[in-house]
């Protein structure tokens, strides 16, 4: 995108707003492709979470910098159901508390900033959820080993789809992006998840009438008598 | 693998698209309506990180997590080679923290995906009285953003709230480029400096 041309104010500011029209129609063909191509490992995903939360168990979700803000927002999207109708579900996001993510940091690593948490608050059926659009990410690749060694299922969205995070063995279902500019590939995860969430959350009332909540753990919304599931874990 | 559900896997499919699909409409017609005041708030946004100023970034409810993301992205950006820029995200207490933090030549970005948050609005608000080059993020049936007069506000509607927050961070992310593309052209600024 550099631009060492001569100066001419009224073109580039020209070329910039045809480049921001260029986006938004990239936007539609973006998602058309994501949806063609990783639609089915999104409802596969979608799957392993409401098979989770049917069986009592929670998500964790963790990624670095801007996808951080991903697990952030996608675990407020499951705790708090902003849309009407929604269940709440539960979630914790591993990116939060900065003593955890400083100390751990700081005293033994930042690649196993999450791996850390993994191995201490997850257990065996809940589901990590990782966000990445790097080709390498050692933090979420480490974290995402900790929660198969843990038994938990694992998810991960990522840019391309032969980089490492979605490559890996111990990945169960890889969501990735059709492009490789970072912030197109965190524009399609938003997508990605949301679109997960609404799959979740049909598939939680499908589930919701007949089962009591013998089986959940966290439900403590109003919502409680959504939050039944006969399905056993993994 | 997976035992299927008791739904078809094809109408999860389906599901699914529709909201996909949803988002492209919203956002490219929102691109497709705004692309010019886009340009003009980065260039503006570019022409204050220039004279020294900070972007101080805010959000309540589900946009609080934008916050963090703008500020991050600033700080260190996505694609290497752009330079940091000084940004930082707020947190509660936000009318409190402008007043101890903001500077008149700062950045204030307030993000609400409903519109109906009455502290983002206030924040702006108060930073448009102080001066500060402010940009409202707004969505959804709530106007309260716009009843605080910010400099630009981009009110992305209809749509529900997941949509909107994700033509929000399309947008953001577009500010982000056109004032990193802007900043490449100190000439440009100059001018624009002498013109504010």
């Amino acid at each position: 995108m550099r631009n060492d041309g001569p100066l001419d104010p009224g073109s580039l500011m020209e070329e910039l707003r045809r480049s921001v029209l260029s986006v938004g129609a990239e936007t539609g063909r973006l998602r058309q492709d994501f949806w063609a191509a990783s639609g089915e490992q999104v409802v596969r995903a979608a799957l392993l979470a409401a098979r989770t939360f049917g069986a009592g168990g929670k998500l964790l979700a963790f990624g670095n910098g801007g996808s951080a803000a991903d697990a952030q927002d996608l675990v407020t999207d499951l705790v708090e159901a902003p849309v009407a109708g929604w269940f709440p579900l539960p979630a914790m996001a591993l990116v939060q508390d900065r003593s955890v993510v400083t100390g751990v940091g700081a005293e033994v690593g930042f690649r196993h900033v999450f791996a850390r948490q993994v191995s201490v608050l997850g257990e065996p059926g809940d589901l990590a959820v990782a966000f990445s659009t790097a080709e390498e990410d050692p933090s979420v690749m480490e974290g995402l080993r900790a929660a198969r060694e843990g038994g938990l299922g694992t998810v991960a969205f990522t840019g391309s789809p032969t980089g490492a995070p979605a490559a890996a063995s111990f990945v169960d279902v890889a969501v990735s992006a059709p492009t490789d500019r970072p912030p197109r590939i965190q524009e399609v995860h938003a997508t990605g998840y949301h679109a997960l969430l609404r799959i979740v959350q049909r598939l939680m009332r499908e589930e919701a009438p007949e089962e009591g909540d013998e089986g959940s753990s966290s439900h403590d919304g109003e919502d409680d008598e959504g939050s039944g599931g006969a399905d056993t874990g993994r | 693998m997976i035992p299927p559900g008791e739904i078809p896997t094809s109408i999860l499919i389906e599901e699914g698209r529709e909201y996909v699909q949803s988002v492209a409409r919203l956002t490219g017609a929102f691109l497709h309506e705004r692309a010019e005041e886009v340009v003009r708030a980065g260039q503006r946004m570019a022409v204050r990180f220039h004279a020294g100023g900070r972007l101080l970034v805010f959000g309540v409810g589900p946009s609080r997590t934008d916050a963090y993301h703008v500020a991050g992205e600033f700080v260190q950006p996505l694609i290497q080679g752009r330079p940091s820029l000084p940004a930082v995200a707020l947190e509660p207490h936000l009318r409190r923290s402008l007043r101890l933090l903001g500077r008149p030549r700062d950045i204030a970005m307030g993000i609400s995906a409903t519109g109906y948050d009455l502290e983002v609005a206030d924040a702006l608000a108060a930073s448009r009285a102080r001066g500060m080059l402010t940009v409202g993020l707004s969505g959804g049936e709530g106007g309260r953003l716009a009843r605080a007069e910010p400099d630009h506000l981009f009110r992305v509607t209809p749509g529900d709230p997941t949509a909107v927050q994700e033509v929000h961070r399309i947008l953001y992310h577009l500010l982000w480029e056109v004032v990193h593309r802007i900043l490449e052209h100190p000439d440009l600024l100059a001018m624009e400096e002498k013109r504010a």
